[in-house]
């Protein structure tokens, strides 16, 4: 037995603790490569043509692993409790597979906490698929939570060292499956480091802590969980950074009103706004790269 | 910007969108439940689209925009106070970057949202408790047995417009005396927005339903038969889609359009029963209305409808996913679907022209099967 699991959507939020639950129960994984033309090109093909490019890439991801595995792993998860959602796409994911490859065999498990379907039980569910009894999936889970808690932790710890150091840091506002993928944000952050600018991320922030910081400007009106844990990490280091650069890829519905927003609202640091579809030239959005560059470096000169 | 009258007292001036003909039911609500005087919204012209798309992020879906043209005429007019309603999908957050908007073109307006979330939980109804908490917080004196009454009336208002509105569709094409129709339907409308009790209102819809179903038509046995499904703002609101019932109307057409607020309204929070009507195309939440959505359109296909019409605004992401579906659906029942995508840029002579496209194939397709 051989599970695909596709580099793209909810992949980039919790790979850590998928990769690890399979480890742990000893089922063989491939995770699919980076982003790449011929998986886009997939994706564009088997995608309706007004679908956000992140969804596209996703479709690319599960065409690729089609026949290099048995089961492809497609989990969708609709919300982590009350006014916590995930996007319409990452909920709409599975029917999406199904319907548009009616022919790959799909192992998933479904996450909605407000119908008493916990992640837990979730991955109850997928060991039970796999032929493993209830005891095994759940060690298998909480080693594999344990290890990823601390994965993450150490990323935020790296982080703030990051943003308390010296030298130019901008600050990336994008969701994880854009700001890390190779045909998306990857390219973009590349073009900073490459450049002597230190990156640092919104999303990687203590979930708590980021619920609070945006709950202290919104209450809890933001019940997008991607998107409120990301203001959240906009809030804490906004005034560490020089820079904010905002990814999103065309068209996504919360990124439409949030960056908006933050253009609107965020009047002390320079922000550029990168919107990336399947059809962008990277020679134009180098350049304005470059120009953003300038700006965050002749306004340190200034101060 | 120019100081009017209403804007000096401090009475309070509210503006809902334009949401097709629901406009008595929204006033109902906010007149009875808040005490607000209610302004309509000016009548949606190209300006209206125009203002909406200027102040907007272009990557936003076309009831933002729209929404938001209709609330810097509303301002521009003396509204004070902007309501929106939120319950599904990103609704919820309109308001914040509405406001945001507002307030930087220098509006001064106070920005109120309803329902902005409303889960479905276990698939129950949320929760006409949830509503009234959310109006109370808004109106402290609304006392419970008050909102009760005044929503029945509401309800019963929006079943009986929106029974005799689908009545209407599927004759208005084969009415004898063109405008009949219409004229009963309107002078119902401006009855049914005054009514005090759910008696009074049973009293007016009697009438006009016998009045409605009387009404003098030439229908062949079986007249073709069009479907319009989609999101159901652009569905509703004739405005956002070219109008396209109306050009319909006129070719002998009977339209089965059975999203409208009562039975959506309905339908969305029993999820369980919309993917059993699905045959087994969905299997779970796809977001907002979409799930109606297949619905409908496996529940028309089964009945052996001649063509199906898909509308949605542009970006709208849970009927993107619902395309997919529905593509297959379409393949495997052999019934035509054409999907429409609105924004503000969409020129109704080239609706018109796919409309007319779409209508000689199914007749088409009628002649030769």
């Amino acid at each position: 037995m051989k599970i695909g699991i596709p580099r793209a959507l909810l992949y980039y939020f919790h790979h850590d603790l998928w990769l690890n639950f399979f480890k742990n129960l000893n089922i063989e994984t491939i995770v699919s490569p980076e982003t790449n033309k011929a998986i886009v090109e997939m994706g564009v093909n088997n995608s309706i043509d007004e679908a956000c490019f992140s969804s596209k890439i996703f479709i690319g991801h599960v065409g690729y692993l089609q026949d290099k595995c048995n089961v492809v792993f497609v989990p969708r998860i609709e919300n982590t409790g009350i006014r916590e959602e995930y996007c319409t796409r990452i909920f709409g994911v599975y029917d999406l597979v199904r319907n548009t490859f009616p022919n790959v065999k799909c192992l998933h498990a479904d996450v909605n906490y407000l119908y008493g379907k916990s992640e837990p039980g979730a991955f109850i569910e997928i060991g039970e698929a796999l032929g493993k009894d209830k005891s095994e999936s759940l060690e298998a889970y909480n080693n594999a939570l344990l290890t990823a808690n601390s994965i993450k932790e150490a990323k935020i710890l790296q982080q703030e060292k990051l943003l308390n150091s010296n030298g130019t840091k901008i600050l990336i506002f994008a969701h994880a499956y854009n700001s890390y993928d190779a045909a998306v944000g990857k390219e973009i952050t590349d073009f900073f480091i490459d450049n002597n600018i230190k990156v640092a991320y919104a999303d990687v922030i203590n979930e708590k802590e980021a619920q609070l910081l945006t709950q202290k400007s919104y209450g809890k009106r933001i019940y997008c969980r991607v998107t409120a844990q990301q203001i959240g990490g906009i809030k804490k280091y906004k005034d560490n950074v020089d820079g904010i650069v905002i990814i999103s890829t065309f068209p996504c519905g919360p990124d439409a009103i949030f960056s908006e927003l933050l253009i609107r609202q965020i009047k002390d640091k320079p922000i550029l706004n990168i919107v990336i579809d399947e059809l962008d030239s990277k020679a134009g959005i180098q350049t304005r790269m470059e120009s953003f560059i300038d700006i965050i470096n002749n306004r340190e000169v200034k101060h | 910007m120019e100081i009017t009258e209403n804007m000096k007292t401090t009475e309070k001036i509210a503006c809902v969108p334009t949401a097709g003909d629901y406009g008595i039911i929204t006033d109902m609500l906010i007149q009875r439940c808040l005490g607000y005087k209610t302004m309509p919204c000016p009548p949606m012209t190209k300006r209206t689209l125009e203002l909406g798309a200027r102040y907007s992020p272009d990557m936003i879906c076309t009831p933002f925009k729209i929404s938001l043209g209709n609330f810097i005429e509303a301002a521009e007019n003396g509204a004070n106070v902007i309501i929106m309603l939120g319950i599904v999908c990103r609704l919820g957050f309109f308001d914040i970057l509405q406001k945001q908007i507002l307030d930087d073109l220098g509006y001064d307006c106070e920005m109120l949202i309803l329902f902005d979330y409303l889960p479905t939980v276990s698939g129950e109804f949320p929760t006409i408790n949830n509503m009234y908490e959310c109006l109370r917080a808004i109106n402290p004196d609304l006392t419970k047995e008050k909102f009760y009454s005044i929503f029945e009336i509401m309800a019963k208002v929006t079943f009986d417009k929106d029974y005799l509105a689908d009545f209407m569709r599927r004759n208005i094409a084969f009415e004898v005396h063109k405008g009949e129709y219409e004229k009963h339907y309107n002078d119902y409308l401006q009855e049914a927005g005054n009514v005090q009790s759910v008696i009074e209102a049973e009293e007016i819809f009697a009438k006009y339903k016998e009045k409605i179903e009387s009404v003098a038509i030439n229908k062949p046995e079986k007249p073709i038969q069009i479907g319009i499904i989609g999101e159901i703002y652009v569905v509703i609101e004739p405005f956002a889609n070219c109008n396209i019932e109306k050009w319909l109307a006129k070719r002998k057409v009977e339209i089965i359009r059975p999203s409208d607020w009562s039975s959506t309204g309905v339908a969305i929070w029993s999820l369980p029963e919309l993917i059993k009507n699905s045959g087994g195309y969905v299997n779970y939440n796809i977001g907002s209305t979409a799930n109606d959505v297949i619905a409908q359109a496996h529940q028309m296909m089964k009945g052996g409808i001649d063509g199906i019409i898909h509308v949605k605004p542009a970006s709208c992401s849970p009927e993107i996913t619902g395309m997919s579906i529905l593509q297959n659906m379409s393949r495997d029942y052999n019934i035509p679907i054409m999907y429409l995508t609105f924004d503000t840029g969409t020129s109704e002579t080239g609706v018109h022209t796919r409309l007319e496209a779409f209508y000689d194939m199914v007749t088409m397709k009628r002649e030769r099967d």
